[in-house]
C-alpha cells in the first residue's frame, strides 16, 4: 500500500514538473529539423496560402485599457524596456563618476554627447555640437560650433562653456578615469564664445568628432551641466543623485536595489536637447509618446522569455535564436530584426565574431598554417552550428560586414578576393580561396527545413553575405604539411611532438563568440585534429588574450560601424609590429600578435588624412588587402543580435524594412528611436 | 569551570573557522587567472570602442594605485584582516569605484538575511511538526502521504524548485511577479506589499526545499524515539498520544533538530544564491554571482567575509544555547 501511495505521488509529481518546464524550454535546445518546418511561421507575403503549418499562432493578446504598470505609470503611456546590465550603483547619474552604469537607460535617456551616431547609415550626426569640427591645415586646432536654444531640466540653457567645463573637469582632475588618456591627446580647450569651442590636440589629430562623438554604444564625453558640477566638492565623485538631464526625460525614481528607473517626459521637453535635434535632425516636431520609460533588470533567461510573452516588456537586449522561435510562436506581437520570422537577428552590430590566431604562437604564426585552417572549415556546416546559418558571413581579418560595409569595402574587393590565391610553395598549383556560392547555398538549406527565403539577389546578400572563404581539405592538407606539420597515421605532429590546438571561449557573455569557437573546433576535429576547447567566464577569457594563452580564440577585434575604420585601425593596434613574449600583455587591440612593417605605415599614415578624404579609402582597401593575405584572424559572421521587440502597445520599431536605425536599445542613440514609436492605443 | 571551558573552546573555534575561511577568500581571487583592472578597461572597451594603447597605459596605472593594487600581497592581506575582518572596510568595489564594497553589501544583505530566516524558520517549524507527526503516527494514511511527498521533495535540485513556481505561480497563473519589482518609499505600505508579493516566491521556494529534510530527520527521530521505553511507559500510565507526542516525543527529537537549524545555515545560503539570481531578488547571492564574473575582489571578499561570519556566529550561538536548552549536555 504504501509502496502504491509512493508510486502514484512521485508519477505525479514527475508528469507535473516535466509539463511545466516543457512549457519553457526555449533557451537552449535546438529543436530536430523537421519540427521547425512545423513550427515556424513563414511570411505572410510569399505564403499565406500553402497551409504549411500545422498549430496557427495564437490570437493577439488583448491590451486592457487603463492598466498600470509596476512602478505606477499607465501601460499604454510607458515603454518598458530590459536593461543592458544591473547597476551595482543605483542612484548615481554622474558621467563621470567611475563606475557609473550607463546602459540603464542613462545614457539612453539623460545624458546628451558632442555627436550621435545613425547605425543604419554608418553616420555621426551633431547632437550638442551644432556641426562637425572645422580644423586648421595640421590638424591641431579645431572648432567645434554648439547649438543653441537647447537647455538643461533645470531651465538654464546648454552653452559652449558646459561643454569647455567638461573637457576640462577630465583634463585637471586626476581621479577622473579618462584624465591621463585625455592628456594625451589634448592640450586645452576654451570656450572661444557662449556657442562656439575650440580644442587643441598635442599632435595633429583629424578626427576629432569620432573621437570625442559616439561612434559605438556610446561615450565618455557625456556633456556636464557647469553651473551644478563646479558647485560640486568634488565633480568626479559626487553621486549626483538628483539629476539635471539634457535630454527629454527626467529622472522620477529609481529602486535603491537597481531593478528599475523610471523616467517621466520633461514638461519644456521642447527645449532639451533630443528634442531640437529630433527638429533640426529628423525634421520631427511633435512630442515622443512614450511619456514615461521604465528601464529594468528583468532577471535569467527564462524569466526573460516570460516577461516578453506576457507583454511586461517592450524591448530587450539580447537573445538567442531558440529563444526567439520560442517566444514568437507564444506570441504573436513579439518581432526581431526580420519580424516575427527566421532569421529574426541583424548582422549590423559592429563586432564582427571569428577566430584569432595567436602569431606569437609556432606553427600559428606562419600564414600558411592560418589559412591551412580556413579553409579546413566547412562555413555551411560551422554556420549551422553557430545559429542554424542565421547572420551574413563576415569574412575578412579586420572589417565588420554590416550592411554599408558590405557595400563600400566588400563588393568592390569582389574581383580581387576572387583571383585571391594561397601558394603551399610545394610545386603544385596555387590554392584559390574565395567562395563566392554561401548565400545561394544557405539559402537552399534554409528552404529544405521549410524556411521560406526570398529569392531576390539583395536580401539574400542582405542576409547571408557575398561570400566566404572555401572548404577546400585537400588544399588544407597541402598547407598543413607546407607549415611543417606531418600526418603519421590518424595524429598530427609537429617539430616532432603530438600537434593539439588549444582554444579558448568566452562562456558567459557573447554567445555568438563562444559558438563560433565550438563550432569550429567541431570542423577541426573532423579534419582530425587534437582539439582542446577551454570555456572560461569573462574576466579570465579577457586576460587570457592580452598575455597570449591560446592557440586559437574566439574574439572581435574590429568595433565599429561608421565609414571611416581609421580610428579603430589606429585603437586596434594594427601599428604595432614587435610583440612581448606570450605572458605580458600586449596591446589588447591586437590580440593576434600580428603586424607588418608594411601595414603600420598604412595605419600610421591613416590617422593623419581626415576622413572625408578619398585617399583614407583607398589606404583601407590596401589594408584590408595586405591584411587578408596575411589572415591572422577569419571572420566567420558579422555581429548578430537578437534583440526582441514587443508591438502589443509600441509599434514602429527598427526592422529590416523599416531600416531607419539599428536595434540598439542600449545604446545612447536610443533616445532618438524611443522619440519615434507609435503607441497602438 | 566546565561550562566555561566549554565556552571558551566554541569561541576559539569560531575565531579559527572565521580566519581561515577569510585567509582563503583573500587568496582565492588572487589565484583566479584574470585581473580586474584589465577585465574593467576590458569592459569599456568593448562598449565605447578600443582605446590607443598610450591611454589606455595610463588608465592601468591610474587604477591600479586608486584601487590599491599596486601594493605588496602581504600588505594586501593585513591590511585586510585588519581593515575588512574587524572594521568591514574592504575598500571600494572594484566594478562600482568608488562605491564600498561594504555599502553595496550591507544594502543588499537584509534580502538575504530576510529570506534565508524566515524561509528557515517556517520550513523548519513546518518540516518539524509533519515529520514528527509522520514519525510518531507512522501507520496512519496522512503520515504515509507527507513522508512520501518529503522523500519526492529531498533531492530535487532547488533551480528546478523554483523553475517550477516561476513558471506554474509566475508565468502560467500570473498570481506572483516573475521577477522581483519593489516599488515605494522605504516601509510604506507600497513598499511593503510589492516586497512580500517578490519575496513570495524565492521564499517559497527555499522554505520548500528545506521541507524535504526536516521532514526526513524528523520523523526517522521521532520513529526511534517512539520506541524508547520511557515512551512506552508513558503510553503503560494511560497518558494520551497526544500527551506523550508533546511532552515525551518532541522534547527528545527537537534537540538535534536545533543543532541542525545552526548548521543549515551555509546551505541556505547556497539555496538563497540560486533563487535571488532565478527571481532577480535582491541579495549577496546575486551580488556575488556578479563580482565573480567581473573578478571584483573586494567586493568578494566582502561578502563573504561577512557571510562567513554570520553563518558561524549563528552556529557559534547555537551551540552556546544547547546547555541551556538540554539539560544533558548541561550535565555532562
Amino acid at each position: 500500500m504504501k509502496k502504491r501511495i509512493l508510486a502514484i505521488l512521485l508519477a505525479l509529481a514527475m508528469a507535473f514538473s516535466v509539463f511545466a518546464l516543457t512549457a519553457c524550454n526555449g533557451d537552449e535546445v535546438i529543436p530536430p529539423d523537421d519540427q521547425i518546418e512545423d513550427t515556424t511561421t513563414p511570411p505572410p507575403d510569399t505564403n499565406d496560402d500553402n497551409g504549411d503549418t500545422e498549430d496557427p499562432p495564437p490570437p493577439p493578446p488583448e491590451i486592457e485599457v487603463g492598466a498600470m504598470t509596476e512602478v505606477g505609470t499607465l501601460r499604454s503611456e510607458t515603454l518598458i524596456v530590459e536593461y543592458q546590465f544591473r547597476p551595482g550603483n543605483p542612484g548615481r547619474f554622474n558621467p563621470h563618476m567611475a563606475g557609473t552604469s550607463r546602459g540603464t537607460g542613462v545614457h539612453q535617456f539623460m545624458w546628451s554627447h558632442l555627436y550621435e551616431i545613425n547605425t543604419s547609415r554608418g553616420e555621426q550626426f551633431p547632437e550638442i555640437a551644432a556641426d562637425f569640427p572645422t580644423s586648421n591645415e595640421d590638424f591641431t586646432v579645431h572648432t567645434l560650433p554648439i547649438r543653441e536654444g537647447m537647455y538643461w531640466s533645470d531651465g538654464m540653457p546648454i552653452t559652449a562653456h558646459d561643454v569647455a567645463y567638461t573637457f576640462n573637469l577630465i583634463l585637471t582632475n586626476e581621479e577622473h578615469v579618462h584624465h591621463a588618456s585625455y592628456n594625451a591627446l589634448l592640450e586645452s580647450v576654451e570656450a572661444t564664445s557662449d556657442f562656439e569651442v575650440t580644442l587643441v590636440t598635442n599632435d595633429p589629430f583629424p578626427r576629432i568628432a569620432q573621437r570625442f562623438g559616439v561612434v559605438l554604444w556610446g561615450r565618455e564625453m557625456v556633456i556636464a551641466p557647469k553651473h551644478i558640477f563646479e558647485a560640486m566638492e568634488n565633480p568626479v565623485m559626487d553621486e549626483f543623485s538628483d539629476p539635471v538631464t539634457s535630454t527629454a526625460w527626467v529622472v522620477h525614481s529609481f529602486d535603491p536595489d537597481g531593478a528599475w528607473i523610471r523616467l517621466d517626459l520633461r514638461e519644456d521637453w521642447e527645449r532639451s536637447t533630443t528634442a531640437v535635434v529630433m527638429r533640426e535632425v529628423y525634421g520631427i516636431t511633435d512630442p515622443p509618446a512614450a511619456r514615461h520609460i521604465w528601464m529594468r533588470s528583468i532577471g535569467d533567461d527564462t524569466a526573460r522569455q516570460m516577461a516578453l510573452i506576457n507583454n511586461e516588456v517592450d524591448a530587450m537586449v539580447e537573445f538567442t535564436p531558440e529563444m526567439m522561435r520560442f517566444v514568437t510562436e507564444r506570441n504573436p506581437n513579439i518581432e526581431g530584426w526580420y519580424g516575427p520570422y527566421f532569421p529574426w537577428g541583424t548582422s549590423d552590430d559592429p563586432c564582427s565574431k571569428g577566430l584569432t590566431f595567436n602569431a606569437g604562437v609556432a606553427p600559428f604564426d606562419n600564414p600558411l598554417m592560418r589559412w591551412g585552417l580556413v579553409l579546413a572549415i566547412d562555413f555551411d556546416e560551422a554556420s549551422m552550428a553557430v545559429f542554424e546559418g542565421i547572420g551574413r558571413s563576415s569574412p575578412l581579418p579586420f572589417l565588420t560586414i554590416t550592411g554599408a560595409a558590405q557595400e563600400i569595402y566588400l563588393r568592390p574587393m569582389l574581383p580581387w578576393l576572387e583571383a585571391l590565391t594561397v601558394d603551399p610553395g610545394d610545386g603544385g598549383p596555387p590554392i584559390p580561396v574565395w567562395d563566392g556560392g554561401y548565400a545561394d547555398r544557405m539559402a537552399e538549406i534554409q528552404r529544405a527545413r521549410g524556411i521560406d527565403i526570398p529569392n531576390d539577389r539583395a536580401t539574400l546578400d542582405g542576409m547571408f553575405g557575398l561570400g566566404t572563404w572555401r572548404y577546400d581539405p585537400e588544399g588544407a592538407m597541402r598547407l598543413f604539411e607546407a607549415a611543417g606539420l606531418e600526418l603519421r597515421g590518424d595524429d598530427w605532429f609537429f617539430e616532432g611532438e603530438p600537434f593539439v590546438i588549444n582554444m579558448i571561449a568566452m562562456a558567459d557573455a557573447e554567445v555568438q563568440a563562444g559558438r563560433t569557437v565550438l563550432a569550429a573546433a567541431d570542423q577541426f576535429r573532423k579534419f582530425g585534429f587534437n582539439v582542446n576547447v577551454e570555456e572560461q567566464i569573462s574576466a579570465t577569457w579577457i586576460d587570457n588574450n592580452e598575455l597570449g594563452h591560446f592557440d586559437i580564440t574566439g574574439s572581435w577585434p574590429t568595433m565599429f560601424v561608421t565609414q571611416d575604420i581609421a580610428a579603430d585601425l589606429q585603437a586596434g593596434g594594427w601599428w604595432v609590429y614587435e610583440y612581448p613574449p606570450i605572458g605580458e600583455s600586449h596591446h589588447p587591440g591586437n590580440m593576434m600578435r600580428f603586424g607588418t612593417p608594411e601595414i603600420a605605415a598604412i595605419v600610421l599614415e591613416k590617422q593623419t588624412i581626415p576622413p572625408e578624404d578619398p585617399r583614407t579609402f583607398e589606404l583601407a582597401m590596401e589594408f584590408l588587402k595586405l591584411v587578408t593575405e596575411e589572415m591572422p584572424w577569419v571572420g566567420f559572421h558579422g555581429g548578430i543580435k537578437f534583440c526582441p521587440i514587443n508591438t502589443t502597445y509600441w509599434t514602429n520599431w527598427p526592422s529590416a524594412e523599416n531600416n531607419y536605425d539599428g536595434p540598439w536599445w542600449w545604446w545612447s542613440c536610443f533616445k532618438y528611436i524611443a522619440w519615434q514609436l507609435q503607441p497602438t492605443t | 569551570m566546565k561550562a566555561s571551558r566549554y565556552i571558551l573552546i566554541r569561541i576559539v573555534m569560531w575565531v579559527l573557522t572565521i580566519w581561515m575561511g577569510v585567509t582563503l577568500i583573500f587568496i582565492i581571487p588572487r589565484l583566479m587567472p584574470a585581473d580586474p583592472i584589465q577585465n574593467m578597461i576590458a569592459m569599456m572597451e568593448h562598449q565605447a570602442g578600443p582605446m590607443p594603447a598610450a591611454e589606455r597605459e595610463a588608465m592601468v596605472a591610474q587604477m591600479q594605485r586608486q584601487f590599491g593594487l599596486d601594493e605588496s600581497l602581504w600588505n594586501q592581506y593585513t591590511s585586510f584582516l585588519l581593515n575588512g575582518v574587524l572594521r568591514f572596510d574592504f575598500g571600494p568595489s572594484l566594478m562600482n569605484f568608488p562605491t564600498p564594497a561594504r555599502d553595496i553589501i550591507f544594502r543588499n544583505l537584509p534580502y538575504t538575511f530576510g529570506l534565508m530566516i524566515v524561509s528557515l524558520i517556517v520550513s523548519w517549524t513546518i518540516g518539524n511538526i509533519i515529520g514528527l507527526l509522520a514519525g510518531f503516527r507512522k501507520d496512519k494514511l496522512s503520515s504515509k502521504i507527507m513522508e512520501s511527498i518529503a522523500i519526492f521533495i529531498y533531492p530535487i535540485p532547488i533551480f528546478i524548485i523554483a523553475l517550477v513556481f516561476q513558471i506554474v505561480l509566475g508565468f502560467v497563473l500570473g498570481w506572483l511577479p516573475i521577477s522581483a519589482v519593489i516599488f515605494g518609499e522605504v516601509w510604506s505600505a507600497q513598499w511593503i506589499s510589492t516586497l512580500i508579493r517578490s519575496a513570495a516566491l524565492p521564499m517559497l521556494t527555499l522554505v520548500v526545499l528545506g521541507l524535504g529534510w526536516w521532514i526526513i530527520s524528523m520523523k526517522a527521530l521521532s520513529m526511534s524515539t517512539a520506541q524508547e521505553d520511557f515512551v512506552m511507559f508513558a503510553r503503560y500510565r494511560g497518558l494520551s498520544e497526544g500527551e506523550i507526542g508533546r511532552k515525551y516525543v518532541l522534547r527528545n527529537t527537537v534537540l538535534p533538530q536545533v543543532t541542525m537549524l545552526g548548521l543549515s545555515m551555509g546551505g541556505v545560503f547556497g539555496g538563497s544564491v540560486i533563487v535571488e539570481n532565478v527571481f532577480n531578488f535582491p541579495g549577496v547571492g546575486r551580488l556575488m554571482l556578479i563580482a565573480v564574473g567581473a573578478s571584483d575582489f573586494n567586493m568578494i571578499m566582502g561578502g563573504v567575509t561577512i557571510t562567513i561570519i554570520a553563518v558561524t556566529t549563528a552556529t557559534l550561538i547555537v551551540d552556546l544555547l544547547i546547555p541551556f536548552i538540554d539539560p544533558r549536555v548541561r550535565r555532562s
